[in-house]
């Protein structure tokens, strides 16, 4: 296993104090940018990093810094996205829960670099512990010094805060969280413009996923090559993969980037379970489209995923084995977006409750000649038209399992029930 | 920035300034797009989806240059997702298809996701045959849903979100347009979506209840039939009804409505737009006042008292009855014995007809319209406009509001003086004694004595001399009268006022700075200046102040009165008032005078006429004949006792009103009157506008309406009234008016010109300070005021106005109310030295101490009990029933 960085530490039960941390080298980065470096030179190192955003994405961090508008007299803020919601994916509270510190700082050094002096934490609701970790690790920081007024005596100031979220899977949308965060209901707005100019209280603010301010600390302490030096060339650095489903170790892996979903599975993981072949897997979360066992040689990175035509997404990688029903996987992870859809646009609005509705009658047995056809139609009908990406998330489990495993669908609606009824009753 | 984008729409070129959204442009060369979120008066949204086109742009290389095919036209690169046309800007060389087949299939498909849920229940809905869904589904959807009917989302319906408004949640399609209403420009925000997905419904904030004055316009947006009136549901489908371009004769704003009409009765009244006055929007009020006009109490006959009795009798007898009697009276009494009241919501026809029926037909000027105004009472301020328009607020950088509580009275108004202040970043200044709606919109809130508006004005003006912030040269050299005004102010200082007023002094300078700060400022005023026993000199003051605003780079800040009734303004201008001839000149003006007795082929008396006031003062001495049109007098003259009194004395009365009002009731003659809809007319609205008001309804058989009525009525007393029809009065008053000379009355909406030059402009001279009587007996200052659901003869019989029509109540400050023990809800005896009320108490905080609030016509009380003629600032005291 190569080098980690953001779960470097999280073994240790005692991290999520500020005295393990600074002993172990913590917050030496933020003094280093504070002492040596310009904001605009975090910013360029982070550019040169080569640094993606982990929430989904892959947007190059430092170039999303860099469109926030020089002009210092206006106000910005930073917003740290904790709101991880797709399922699946159980990086960020990791890191959260058992490294906070590591989070904070990464927050402090790109409040910096983006000239901000407040910066706000969205927090799933359902983090709570998580969320209490933060704020001890806020009220540890700012006795230290590294929080609040006159940062280490560098005249910098920045304030974080902690907002919980009240449990929509929307607010994880970076404009649906600002909507949230300012106390209004969670719905994307529209862009342009986009956050760097017009985000929370209409001023320009940056939103960074929980994984990806974590890695800022390590990038300003050990320079951008080192970084740069992990994983592949355009998408450097480590991932954390959540690792879930029918594998013998389920957890989070931190690995390099490009790191094949074999090796992820069988080396990591421990291959599936009770001896069963692998089925199917879901490489970035469930807005992903699903991969088969043919693709088990795929590097996990965002390019080669994205040309094995799939997505990277969170890293919430899952997988089924033999036994599973992919109609009754597809049924519930539509159920999934149905329930979460937010209901601002038509297509996902009506659009999900459809395709659950439909998916429903087929997995029961209910479904007619044509509707394999109608599910197609209907993804079709939401592709691309959605307000905000959920609208695609939402038909790719649907469309990925029927492009795979078409005859399970057939067989649902020929034979007027799922195929485990009459082959193998099992698990 | 260019002024111009072309851009190509299914290879139509089309010009448009930057900034225009692609629907925008595409309407203007008549290309449709379908939409059901976007609406142009709201912020885009983009949510419904139904507006996807494809969208291209000329590809640009490197250096910027567009790239060039070989015959040299744009290498378009067309976007890979479609774009919603209602929230893409465009820009130049944009290429936008509306018809390809992939825009074609989601548009089916969008229409096809919005009936999932949809109910087909169309044949029952009140919006079938207005409805968007409908219409576009038609011209661009699938025909059949494949979505089975049986399962669709069901929600507990209707909904009553208010006494006015029902709510069917399954039809709803969430397009957020009412809630983007209530909180962009009504901003209420009382309703929001909540839950998710398809099961996001619509409904009113958590302890909230939906009792906006502007309800009825998210019924009117509502592209489905979600939103439904309760006053219209289920009356008539949307194509059965004929449907006429009214105005709204309620308040003085003259909203622009469509009245429909089915079968011989109105149906409903909604939004008719006009940019300039009312936008889209009408007030639940105006919206929903119209069941009186089919009520089956209207008056349809003509009656005249015989034996105490009143009789049917034909209009011959009746008109007869009135020329002999009014004649009767004038032989024995001389001719100023006889006088004549008429409602300030009557057209301008009827009131020009009506004066010079008095002036030219019975030699008198005994004529007025004002009821609880007290303005005009000399002829000092007819040269002054008093009126601008309301689109001018959204220019202004300032505006003062003096006396008045908009929300309450010119809710339409407001919304224009909101969008000013809240889009356009407009200062609002508020001086009101009594906190209001519009409060939370005041930069600055100057909360003053009830009374005290002379002296808080003289302190702003020496304010702004102290602080060296008038133009004085210009002043002085612009405007005679400068330097008097000064010695009259010059002791007046905010400190000296402050007694008076209850207001710091620093307060006052900080709005002089404000005021005088301001490029273009307004001033208006409201109904507590013009139904105040000195509203002229207030109002002269306030001109003063306009005045002293004056810079040499522009003209006086514009000062506009927030009038009363529909046609208030029109009543002015046409010389409804005892000492003004009709063309706003005094009575005075002899040359004048005669050419209008030349006009009219009679000689004109010229002795001033008795304002309502003193006619009714004089009843049973001096007048002993009195003809009220369209005025209930018992109910709506603010000294009720004085009313009754005179009522008594008079040895003739003639009443024409719609129903048999208690004032009727007492009449020897009574004529019917009609509605607005039954009329062709127009009025004037408070920027001086004149505006036309179609007959939508023909009046009951063998009936005359108004102006037919005064026409014989003139020739019966022997004048010159052979008018053939309205068009003729008003040509007659083009002609003759100069305020009104060359208007088109055909052409909707002209204002009337305005003769008086900025150059004629003076300072009024100063007026007295007057000192407010402390009265032990009589502890708190009453402040009378008209709510927004008042009482009156209209909406008294419209039912569906029954549960939201004001209670009648005192509000009074919870301090006060503590102090003397009151509970919320208790009924208090409420005497003054007029009379006695039993009212219930509310605790109320926007009351100042020592002041209480009563509506002058609750549902059920009237307190023009309280108040008697002479009074200036009237006072109450409270005491608990025993």
């Amino acid at each position: 296993m190569g080098e980690k960085i953001v779960l470097r530490y999280t073994d240790d039960p005692e991290q999520s104090d500020i005295a393990t941390y600074v002993r172990k080298g913590g917050y030496q980065a933020l003094a280093k940018a504070l002492k040596e470096l310009s904001p605009q030179a975090v910013v360029d190192l982070v550019k040169r990093s080569g640094l993606r955003g982990r929430g989904g994405a892959g947007f190059p961090t430092g170039l999303k810094w860099s469109f926030i508008p020089k002009d210092p007299a206006l106000p910005r803020y930073l917003c740290c996205n904790a709101d991880e919601g797709e399922p699946g994916t159980f990086k960020d509270r990791e890191i959260m829960e058992k490294d906070p510190h590591e989070l904070i700082e990464g927050i402090i050094l790109s409040s910096y670099a983006i000239g901000a002096h407040l910066a706000v934490i969205y927090i799933r609701g359902e983090f709570a512990y998580a969320a209490r970790q933060l704020e001890k690790a806020i009220r540890q920081a700012t006795a230290k010094g590294y929080l609040g007024r006159n940062i280490l005596g560098s005249g910098y100031d920045l304030d974080v805060a902690v907002y919980r979220g009240a449990g929509a899977y929307i607010c994880g949308e970076e404009t649906a969280l600002l909507e949230s965060l300012e106390g209004y209901r969670g719905q994307p707005r529209l862009k342009p413009p986009f956050p760097a100019t017009a985000g929370l209280y209409r001023k320009p603010t940056v939103i960074n996923n929980v994984e990806t301010l974590a890695n800022v600390p390590y990038i300003v302490l050990n320079g951008p090559e080192a970084f740069a030096a992990i994983g592949t060339s355009r998408s450097p650095g480590t991932k954390v993969f959540c690792l879930s489903g029918h594998v013998k170790r389920p957890g989070n892996y931190e690995l390099p980037m490009g790191t094949p979903l074999r090796e992820i599975i069988f080396e990591h993981g421990g291959g599936v379970r009770d001896g069963k072949q692998l089925k199917a897997i879901i490489p970035g979360g469930p807005s992903t489209p699903t991969f088969t066992a043919a693709h088990l040689d795929v590097n996990m990175d965002f390019e080669s995923v994205a040309a094995a035509g799939s997505m990277l997404g969170s890293g919430a990688v899952m997988v089924m084995d033999e036994t599973a029903c992919m109609v009754w996987a597809a049924l519930r992870l539509t159920e999934f977006f149905r329930h979460e859809s937010c209901g601002k646009c038509t297509p996902c609005r009506e659009g999900t409750y459809w395709l659950a509705h439909l998916l429903g009658r087929i997995e029961a047995g209910q479904g007619q000649d044509g509707d394999i056809e109608l599910l197609l139609d209907i993804c079709d009908n939401m592709a691309g038209k959605c307000f905000c990406p959920f609208g695609d998330a939402a038909i790719a489990p649907v469309q990925g399992t029927v492009k795979h495993f078409r005859e399970e669908y057939q067989h649902h609606v020929r034979r007027g029930g799922c195929w485990r009824w009459s082959v193998d009753r099992g698990p | 920035m260019a002024a111009f984008v072309n851009i190509t729409i299914d290879d139509v070129p089309v010009t448009v300034p930057p900034g225009t959204l692609i629907t925008e442009a595409a309407r203007g060369v008549g290309i449709d797009i379908p939409i059901f979120c976007s609406y142009r008066k709201l912020s885009p949204l983009g949510a419904c989806r139904m507006c996807v086109v494809e969208v291209g742009m000329p590809r640009r290389g490197k250096d910027g240059q567009m790239e060039r095919d070989a015959r040299g036209q744009p290498v378009i690169a067309m976007m890979p997702k479609l774009q919603t046309a209602c929230t893409t800007e465009v820009s130049e060389g944009m290429v936008v298809l509306t018809q390809t087949p992939e825009v074609v299939k989601a548009r089916r498909g969008v229409l096809e996701f919005l009936l999932v849920n949809h109910p087909l229940d169309c044949p029952v809905c009140d919006k079938g045959g207005e409805c968007d869904l409908q219409d576009i589904t038609y011209k661009y959807g699938p025909g059949k849903s494949r979505f089975p009917l049986a399962d669709k989302r069901h929600f507990v319906k209707p909904v009553d979100l208010s006494p006015l408004i029902v709510l069917d949640r399954e039809r709803c399609i969430a397009c957020q347009r009412c809630t983007r209403f209530c909180s962009e420009i009504a901003g209420d925000n009382v309703l929001v979506f909540v839950e998710r997905g398809a099961e996001t419904y619509l409904d009113v904030f958590p302890g909230r209840t939906y009792d906006c004055k502007f309800s009825g316009n998210t019924v009117d947006i509502c592209p489905v039939g979600a939103l439904t009136s309760r006053a219209f549901r289920f009356r008539a489908r949307a194509w059965e009804v004929e449907r006429y371009n009214g105005i709204c004769p309620l308040c003085s704003c003259g909203c622009n409505t469509s009245v429909q009409v089915r079968s011989g009765q109105v149906v409903r009244l909604v939004a008719r737009e006009n940019e300039a006055v009312n936008e889209d929007w009408i007030c639940d009020k105006g919206r929903f006042t119209y069941d009186y006009i089919n009520n089956a109490e209207r008056i349809r006959t003509l009656l005249v008292k015989k034996g105490g009795i009143l009789t049917p009798v034909s209009w011959d007898e009746a008109l007869k009855t009135i020329a002999t009697g009014l004649r009767a009276v004038q032989a024995t009494n001389g001719p100023d014995s006889v006088g004549g009241i008429a409602s300030s919501r009557s057209t301008n026809e009827e009131l020009y007809l009506f004066q010079k029926l008095f002036r030219a037909g019975l030699g008198t000027n005994n004529v007025d319209h004002r009821l609880k105004e007290r303005w005009y009472e000399d002829d000092g301020l007819l040269g002054l406009p008093l009126s601008g328009p309301i689109q001018g607020l959204e220019k202004a950088d300032v505006i003062l509001v003096l006396g008045g509580d908009m929300v309450q009275e010119q809710p339409i108004v407001f919304l224009r003086l909101r969008k000013a202040v809240v889009r356009g970043g407009t200062r609002l200044v508020l001086a009101n004694p009594k906190a209001t709606e519009l409060d939370r919109l005041a930069h600055q809130w100057l909360g003053y004595r009830y009374g005290s508006e002379i002296a808080l004005i003289y302190g702003l003006i020496n304010a702004l001399v102290a602080e060296g912030l008038c133009s004085e040269e210009h002043l002085r050299e612009r405007f005679p009268g400068w330097d008097s005004l000064l010695v009259k102010i010059w002791e007046h200082t905010p400190e000296r006022v402050s007694r008076a007023t209850g207001l710091k002094p620093e307060v006052l300078r900080a709005t002089a700075w404000a005021l005088a700060g301001a490029a273009n400022p307004v001033i208006l005023f409201g109904n507590q200046i013009i139904q105040q026993a000195n509203a002229d000199a207030i109002i002269r003051t306030l001109a003063n102040l306009a005045l002293a605003l004056a810079r040499p780079e522009r003209g006086p800040a514009s000062l506009m009165a927030l009038g009363t009734n529909g046609n208030s303004q029109g009543a002015v201008d046409l010389g409804v008032l005892p000492t003004a001839l009709p063309g706003r000149r005094s009575l005075g003006d002899g040359e004048y005078r005669a050419r209008l007795a030349a006009h009219w082929g009679v000689s004109l008396p010229d002795r001033p006429g008795l304002s309502t006031q003193k006619m009714l003062s004089e009843a049973g001495s001096k007048v002993k004949g009195l003809y009220l049109f369209g005025v209930d007098l018992l109910s709506d003259y603010p000294d009720g006792a004085k009313a009754e009194r005179a009522l008594e004395a008079v040895d003739f009365l003639v009443v024409q009103d719609l129903f048999l009002t208690p004032t009727a009731a007492r009449a020897d003659v009574v004529l019917p009157g009609t509605s607005f809809v039954e009329k062709e007319g127009t009025y004037t609205n408070l920027e001086g506008r004149v505006q036309r008001n179609a007959r939508g309804l023909g009046p009951r058989e063998g009936i005359m309406v108004e102006w037919q009525a005064l026409s014989t009525l003139g020739s019966e007393l022997g004048g010159d009234f052979g008018y053939a029809s309205s068009r003729k009065i008003q040509e007659e008053m083009a002609l003759v008016l100069p305020w009104y000379r060359g208007l088109d009355f055909e052409a909707i909406g002209l204002f009337t010109s305005k003769e008086s030059g900025e150059n004629q402009r003076r300072f009024f001279p100063g007026e007295r300070l007057r000192v407010p009587v402390e009265d032990e007996g009589f502890p708190f200052i009453l402040l009378l005021g008209e709510p927004f659901y008042s009482t009156d003869t209209f909406s008294s019989r419209c039912p569906v106005l029954g549960p939201v029509l004001a209670r009648s109540r005192i509000e009074i400050n919870p301090h006060d109310a503590s102090a003397l023990g009151l509970m919320e809800g208790e009924a208090v005896k409420v005497s003054s030295p007029a009379g006695e009320l039993s009212l219930p108490v509310r605790h109320n905080s926007d009351c100042p101490p020592g002041m209480v609030y009563i509506p002058w016509r609750g549902s059920d009380v009237n307190a023009n009990r309280l108040f008697r003629d002479g009074m200036e600032v009237p006072r109450i005291k409270i005491s608990k029933r025993p």
